[in-house]
């Protein structure tokens, strides 16, 4: 980026104002290192004096954790963020993030800006632009967002240039090797066939498999009529590599600092055997760059300007990989063989899309995004007015395409037919079925979004001698455009904080947005959110002043309203008419449709936003000459105004498809953070201890659920998504156990079958026998902890990280053998029920039936969820400085990591605890990597 | 220095205040329309009148239950995939909590429809008459007002045809003759009696019948075809008064409400408009009376498909065979000898049971695929080890696959499609309803006062040109009559969801229902001939309360118990 001359700057800026995401100049007047500085909504404060509830990580904390997104590098790294790993399939690896657990029954997303920018997902930045990633908690954080923040905020926050003497660059690798955390174990042909056959007894059929095919299944010489195929092992190779490179330069002057930084990352896919000419494996690459400047045009005039951005560039098989997944465990081993003898691929009219034809022969989908983001921010001292005044004007702009290219075809597969031969012998025979086209290329599909937001205001910073006065207000516009959607979305936010401090000791703050969204009626566009806080800076009292162990105590409460605006449907508050897909008739003699006109979604002309009134309560402490530090954090939330279905309750004589949504639910949410850390030296040995602990519990306090015939079955006064079931209490034993049983309505029940509790004693198992059982899919406790040692260069480092209060409920294709085809997992042949095996079974007894009995949410499915992982693990070597010298290098480190190594849980079944091993699998890294600076 | 700060800032605060325009909240959504913006054209008006239509897809027509046909649900077939929620009502696991073929919801959506356009285009002409201000318009604003007093009667008889569909299912429930939200007056409505509910369907059918108009064919270049006509409005209303004086609703047998459903019948045969279509196979594979097809009274328009071709093709057929839909043994024992016109367990019918499909009732050809007969230039192989055999996963499980409906010829490797129509009234069940009518109310061979007797309406449909089944025997009693009746419509008017109904209000499904669906298991000889055993297939289950729907119990509670559970449930 140019420097321009002064003349043309200003015009210029004029026109470019905006946000102010960024570090007031009060902070920059006196200077203080980076590191003592919390970011903060539109700003930023010394730490000492900050008062509401906010925790950073570091870029360089985040690059220990060797992953394709940003967003699973923060897993475990934050106090209050809660990360639930959905699997590491390369570019669709994006995580489900949640900050001090669930705060609504509606959304609980959060909001993610980027240097001021909202942004859809943080996943795809370089962990080698990041400064810091900063997490927002309470009210006092978050109001100045106003309706957009009340389930928290990430701030990420890019690394700009420092004054410099030289160019410092910059050059990092890293090479790893991914492989699944756990592969669930299927059966072979042999066992499938033996079992689908107990399967069939079970359910009083004949069985299929006869003591022939047994035979040739268990000698398995003849891979054409006895075919035993493991779909895990023709599919999947055994890793799949990732690798990343980063170069950065920074530096500068007294008039002018710049950081750049170019980056490029490859992660390829599980799939093996693909050319990616014809078909493909998974794959992701991405190009990150980013250039931040910062000029002091005059004196009193600075400019920031920053631009970043992404390409990212996706191929993938035709195949959902949710499908493809699937399709490998339900397709059986003996279902046909991966080939015919002369190397076609196979497949059959129920089972068309054998996994390995699927991957190889038709073709691939791409998709190819381009994602920039600039800020021009303009801050011009007013001294001359009043000594620490400032006006700011910055002007953002975020763009993101994307585009999609398929090639795609058709390709005859070969159906195995087995009939009995002349010599009375079965025989297998391959019936052609479909037909091969050529490769035919799609495009389209185009996506893109715009956001453009201005935003400019006044700053104040002044001490007059016990009292000091910090205060900013500041105006936002932010439009966000998405290509084909019929308008924008649009904010304004009037915005504000103002700090005061009386000897630095005891800090007041007030903060409010009021603003207003385009998605309500109006009049009712506005809301003002306020929130106040406070801190005592306790060391500096007399009575602490001298104390020795304690170097550092702030207390700090808070109190405000934040808005939630998520999970309302456009303009709701007015009743639209309009055209409904596959709404109208056929008229006429043809098949050319009349659409018809319906009313759409009913309105609620009253529709506003939900709120949360968040109280927080803090300290940061540190003792022992700052070798421990501590922070901990108290909080509570009573969300109301919470979006609920009126269908719920509106009988379905009304003969409405789509009800109003209206603001009465409520929910309560409470917690509390903790964290510490011990660093400390013994001799030439540095070492260091942490740990994290987050807590948060949730109670919907109105639910507006649907009626429920029991009590017990209310879903108020219950978690958030809290899994209801019917109490398990075993297998039924015999016919007469049945009948003397009540009577179970899902299906036909047999022996082996699961018995349920009747808890309304009605003597009739229905789903009015549910009761809430175990928690929920997600966790109420999220745990960390870290410690490492540093010796001559050399450093190890281990970080763990754990969920508890969670439960998971095994349902899927792994949990269901034969059903649909499926395969069966060693765990379900293991512990079946059999008649002998009653006592000791831990799985119902096999069926080659629907079993709606079986398998319904019960306890008998339901499992903790608690985990510890050794997330990650490092080893690293810093080469002494003397020997770097001769090279031109001031530092040099090589390290080797290891990511999702080892796992504890209390799971019976052989899965992952954090994807139940359905879909892509979590995966392991091992990574080797260097780091230069010259 | 002084000068410059002041007017870098002042510029900056000017940017900041030119930037802030009025209306930057002011965002719309212009491909809809508001309320206000509706009901004040023809062209919109007419298009809301279109939604009402919409109801009559979904809940009638092909493998429409989870992809089964109703007919799985009946004795008339078996659904191949034992994953499909249809199999819920022959295991007698389904209840008010769960239901396959609930549709409560449904059919109140489209009654609700039918309000809100009834409300809201009362005044109607001068709607018109205000968007079609000027003289030159006048024909334009006749047609418009004359189309929509036309489209406002369709609307009302869709209104009481959906209320039909749910007093049929559910016995008496709540009337809506009013599109309302307010949640205080929906829970405190309850069911109106069965009859009370008959009464308004009548009244409704009666209070439009002259406002609709007698056929849409042959009128303004045929672009609506299809509409409600005035025979859909007495099929209607003669199918209703038929399952009034059905025992299931009429447990005292009052005669007169079988003369009063004779009668109806008797309206709709008295047009004279409609006949029987000479061609039993293609009735079903024609367009929406593109050939002015005679037979059909009212049909759901079809549109161009091959999902129920993918679904219903025998399993060993190239890209299609799931084979959905097993016709069972014990609907394929229906079908009579064509040379004696007698059942086939009667002694001297000249059935074979070791040609079991030869000389048979020409329709059982027509609707039903049995083993070796040629289907798309292959024999098809329905025998235990065939290619489309018995056996193979997802193959029949009965041993025929279903024919009627179906388009023989699609290739389905190229996804051709065609056009499909579900014929809702058609003229042979209006014959069969009044024969029914009249056997009950007059007996087998009178005409009391009308034009035809019980017997000579169900020749007519047998003799239908291509079927010409012979004529019943003479001198039947009433209850062998009644059996032959039940027996006809059972083959007629097999898989359009008539047996389902049927043999509640027959009052018979204690009986029907709970005999297993048989099989035939074929076995190929070594000389190429066939040897046939009937087999059982599926045990199913029914039970008394089952012969009306359970109310959603949902739809209960939300009432608070206002509307009332039916009995059983």
């Amino acid at each position: 980026m140019k420097v321009q001359p002064h003349k043309h700057i200003l015009p210029a800026a004029a026109l470019l104002l905006s946000l102010a995401a960024w570090p007031g100049t009060a902070a920059a007047q006196s200077a203080p290192a980076q590191d003592s500085l919390q970011r903060l909504a539109y700003g930023s404060q010394p730490k000492d004096q900050v008062t509401v509830s906010a925790a950073s990580v570091s870029g360089a904390e985040l690059r220990k954790t060797h992953t394709t997104s940003l967003s699973n590098t923060l897993i475990g790294r934050l106090p209050g963020l809660a990360i639930m790993n959905n699997g590491g399939e390369p570019g669709f690896d994006d995580p489900d993030v949640f900050i001090r657990g669930r705060h609504t029954t509606g959304n609980n997303g959060q909001l993610v800006l980027v240097d001021g920018i909202q942004i859809n997902s943080l996943s795809y930045l370089s962990v080698d632009e990041i400064e810091s990633v900063t997490v927002l908690k309470d009210a006092a954080a978050l109001a100045l967002f106003g309706a957009k923040a009340a389930n928290g905020a990430l701030l990420v926050t890019t690394r700009r240039g420092s004054k410099s003497k030289k160019v410092n660059i910059g050059f990092n690798a890293r090479y790893g090797f991914q492989a699944p955390t756990v592969m669930p174990k299927l059966a072979g042909s042999y066992d499938y066939a033996r079992l689908h056959n107990e399967a069939r007894q079970n359910d009083g059929l004949a069985p299929l498999y006869t003591q022939q095919d047994l035979d040739g299944y268990r000698a398995g010489t003849d891979p054409y009529l006895y075919p035993n195929v493991n779909w895990y092992d023709e599919v999947l190779r055994k890793s799949s590599p990732l690798h990343d490179y980063s170069l950065t330069f920074d530096g500068g002057g007294e008039t002018a600092r710049y950081f750049v930084m170019l980056g490029y990352m490859n992660n390829q896919g599980l799939y093996a055997g693909t050319d990616g000419k014809n078909n493909a494996n998974i794959q992701f690459q991405r190009i990150n760059f980013r250039a931040n400047v910062d000029l002091n045009i005059t004196k009193s005039l600075t400019v920031q300007a920053g631009l970043g951005g992404n390409m990212q560039d996706r191929k993938f098989p035709p195949i959902s990989t949710a499908d493809m997944w699937r399709n490998m465990v339900t397709y059986a081993p003996n279902l046909y063989p991966v080939r015919t003898p002369e190397g076609k691929i196979t497949g059959s009219a129920n089972y068309p899309n054998n996994p390995v034809g699927y991957l190889l022969e038709k073709g691939y989908q791409s998709r190819h995004d381009r994602n920039i983001q600039s800020t021009v921010r303009v801050t011009q001292k007013l001294d001359v007015i009043t000594p620490g005044l400032e006006i700011f004007g910055a002007m953002m702009f975020d763009n993101e395409f994307n585009g999609r290219y398929d090639k795609l075809r058709n390709y005859a597969y070969y159906e195995p037919i087995r009939t009995t031969g002349p010599d009375g012998l079965p025989q297998v025979s391959f019936l052609e079925r479909g037909l091969n086209t050529d490769l035919t290329v799609t495009t389209g599909n185009d996506y893109e979004n715009n956001r453009i937001i201005f935003n400019g205001g006044l700053n104040y910073n002044r001490r007059f001698n016990q009292h000091g006065l910090a205060a900013m207000v500041m105006f936002q516009r932010d439009k966000y455009t998405v290509l084909n959607n019929q308008s924008a979305f649009a904010m304004e936010n009037l915005a504000g904080r103002i700090s005061y401090d009386y000897q630095q000791k005891y800090l007041a703050e007030f903060s409010f947005s009021y603003s207003g969204l385009e998605n309500y009626p109006p009049g009712r566009r506005f809301g003002f959110f306020p929130a106040l806080s406070a801190g005592w800076l306790l060391h500096k009292e007399d009575f602490l002043q001298n104390s020795r162990t304690i170097s550092y105590l702030k207390l700090r409460a808070s109190a405000g309203l934040v808005g939630n605006d998520r999970g309302a449907s456009r303009f709701a508050y007015n009743q639209y008419w309009g055209e409904q897909s596959s709404q109208g008739y056929y008229f006429g003699t043809g098949t050319s449709f009349s659409p018809a006109f319906v009313q759409l979604g009913m309105a609620n002309p009253n529709i506003t936003w939900e709120k949360g009134l968040i109280y927080n309560f803090g300290a940061d402490a540190a003792f022992l000459q700052n070798k421990l530090s501590l922070t901990l954090d108290v909080f509570r939330e009573n969300r109301y105004d919470i979006l609920v279905n009126m269908g719920n309750v509106i009988p379905g004589l009304a003969g409405i498809p789509t009800a109003a949504m209206e603001n009465r639910g409520k929910v309560l949410n409470y917690g509390t953070e903790v964290s510490a850390t011990w660093k400390d030296k013994a001799g030439s040995v540095n070492y260091f201890a942490g740990g994290q602990f987050s807590f948060a519990r949730n109670k919907v306090t109105e639910a507006y659920d649907v009626p429920r015939k029991e009590a017990y079955a209310s879903r108020q006064n219950q978690p958030v998504a809290q899994y209801f079931g019917l109490e398990a209490l075993g297998f039924f034993k015999n016919e007469s156990d049945i009948a003397s049983s009540p009577t179970q309505t899902f299906s036909n029940v047999r022996p082996g079958d699961i018995k349920y509790k009747d808890q309304n004693n009605d003597g009739i198992i229905d789903i009015n026998d549910e009761v809430p059982l175990g928690r929920h899919s997600y966790p109420e406790i999220n745990f960390s902890f870290n410690a490492g040692v540093e010796y001559k260069g050399f450093n190890l480092e281990l970080f763990f990280q754990g969920m508890a209060n969670r439960t998971i409920y095994m349902e899927g294709y792994l949990f269901q053998p034969f059903a649909n085809g499926a395969n069966i997992t060693d765990w379900y042949m293991e512990n079946r029920w059999t008649p002998e095996r009653h006592a000791v079974a831990t799985a119902p007894r096999l069926t080659t039936e629907p079993n709606p009995n079986n398998y319904r949410a019960s306890d008998f499915w339901f499992r903790s969820g608690s985990f510890l992982r050794l997330r990650n693990v490092e080893l690293g070597y810093t080469f002494p400085k003397h020997m770097l010298r001769k090279l031109h290098m001031q530092n040099l480190r090589i390290f080797v990591s290891g990511l999702n190594l080892l796992s504890w849980d209390n799971l019976d079944a052989n899965i992952d605890p954090e994807t139940l091993s359905i879909g892509y699998p979590v995966l392991k890294t091992y990574t080797t990597g260097l780091s230069v600076n010259f | 220095m002084k000068l410059s700060q002041l007017i870098s800032g002042l510029i900056l605060l000017l940017a900041m205040l030119t930037g802030c325009s009025k209306n930057f909240l002011e965002r719309e959504i212009p491909v809809n329309y508001s309320e206000d913006e509706i009901f004040v054209s023809y062209e919109r008006m007419s298009k809301v009148g279109y939604g009402v239509y919409t109801f009559l897809f979904n809940r009638f027509g092909f493998h429409r239950i989870d992809n089964a046909m109703l007919a799985s649900a009946s004795d008339e077939a078996d659904h191949a995939d034992v994953n499909s929620s249809i199999q819920r009502f022959n295991m007698g696991t389904w209840n008010a909590a769960s239901n396959p073929e609930d549709c409560w919801a449904y059919f109140y959506q489209g009654i609700r429809r039918a309000n809100l356009f009834l409300q809201n285009s009362e005044d109607y002409k001068n709607i018109i008459f205000r968007d079609t201000i000027d003289v030159a318009n006048k024909a334009k604003y006749e047609y418009n007002v004359r189309d929509i007093e036309w489209l406002r009667a369709e609307v009302r008889f869709l209104r009481a045809f959906y209320h039909f569909e749910l007093v049929k299912r559910y016995g008496g429930v709540p009337i809506m003759e009013k599109a309302t939200t307010d949640v205080a007056e929906l829970q405190a409505m309850t069911r109106k009696s069965f009859d009370e509910c008959v009464e308004y369907i009548v009244s409704e059918c009666d209070a439009v019948l002259p406002l609709l108009k007698e056929t849409w064919v042959g009128f303004d270049s045929e672009k609506w075809r299809g509409r409600v006509t005035r025979g859909a409005a007495l099929a209607l209303k003669a199918r209703l008064l038929l399952y009034a004086a059905s025992p299931l609703h009429n447990p005292s047998n009052d005669v007169a409400k079988w003369r009063k459903a004779a009668q109806a019948a008797h309206d709709v045969i008295a047009l004279n408009r409609y006949s029987l279509h000479s061609n039993y196979k293609d009735l079903f594979r024609l367009g929406n009376g593109a050939d002015g097809n005679a037979e059909v009274i009212f049909a759901q328009h079809g549109w161009s498909r091959n999902d129920f071709e993918m679904y219903n093709y025998p399993i060993g057929y190239d890209q299609g065979g799931r084979g959905s839909t097993s016709p069972s043994q014990n609907l394929v024992d229906a079908y009579e000898m064509k040379a004696t016109g007698q059942p086939i367990g009667e002694p001297g019918s000249g059935y074979d049971p070791a040609n079991p499909y030869t000389g048979r009732d020409p329709r059982l050809a027509l609707s039903i695929l049995t083993n070796n007969t040629t289907f798309k230039n292959r024999p098809v192989e329905s025998w235990v080890g065939g290619l489309d055999g018995l056996g193979k996963p997802r193959a029949t499980t009965t041993g025929y696959y279903l024919r009627k409906f179906v388009d023989e010829g699609l290739n389905l490797a190229q996804n051709q499609s065609s056009m499909h129509t579900w014929i809702l009234f058609r003229y042979a069940e209006v014959l069969l309803n009044y024969a029914e009518a009249m056997n009950e109310a007059y007996g087998p061979e009178t005409t009391g006062g009308m034009t035809l007797t019980a017997k000579k309406a169900v020749d007519m449909v047998r003799a239908r040109a291509g079927i010409q089944m012979p004529p019943l025997p003479p001198g039947l009693s009433q209850a062998e009559m009644r059996e032959r009746i039940r027996n006809e419509r059972r083959v007629e008017l097999a898989f359009e969801e008539h047996r389902f109904f049927d043999v509640r209000r027959w009052k018979i499904a204690m009986q029907t229902e709970n005999k297993p669906v048989m099989a035939m298991s074929i076995t190929r000889n070594a000389n190429n001939t066939f040897s046939y055993q009937v087999i059982k297939a599926e045990d199913r289950q029914f039970t008394e309360r089952m012969y009306l729907y359970p109310i959603p119990e949902v739809e209960v509670l939300k009432s608070n118990g206002n509307i009332t559970q039916n009995p059983g449930w």
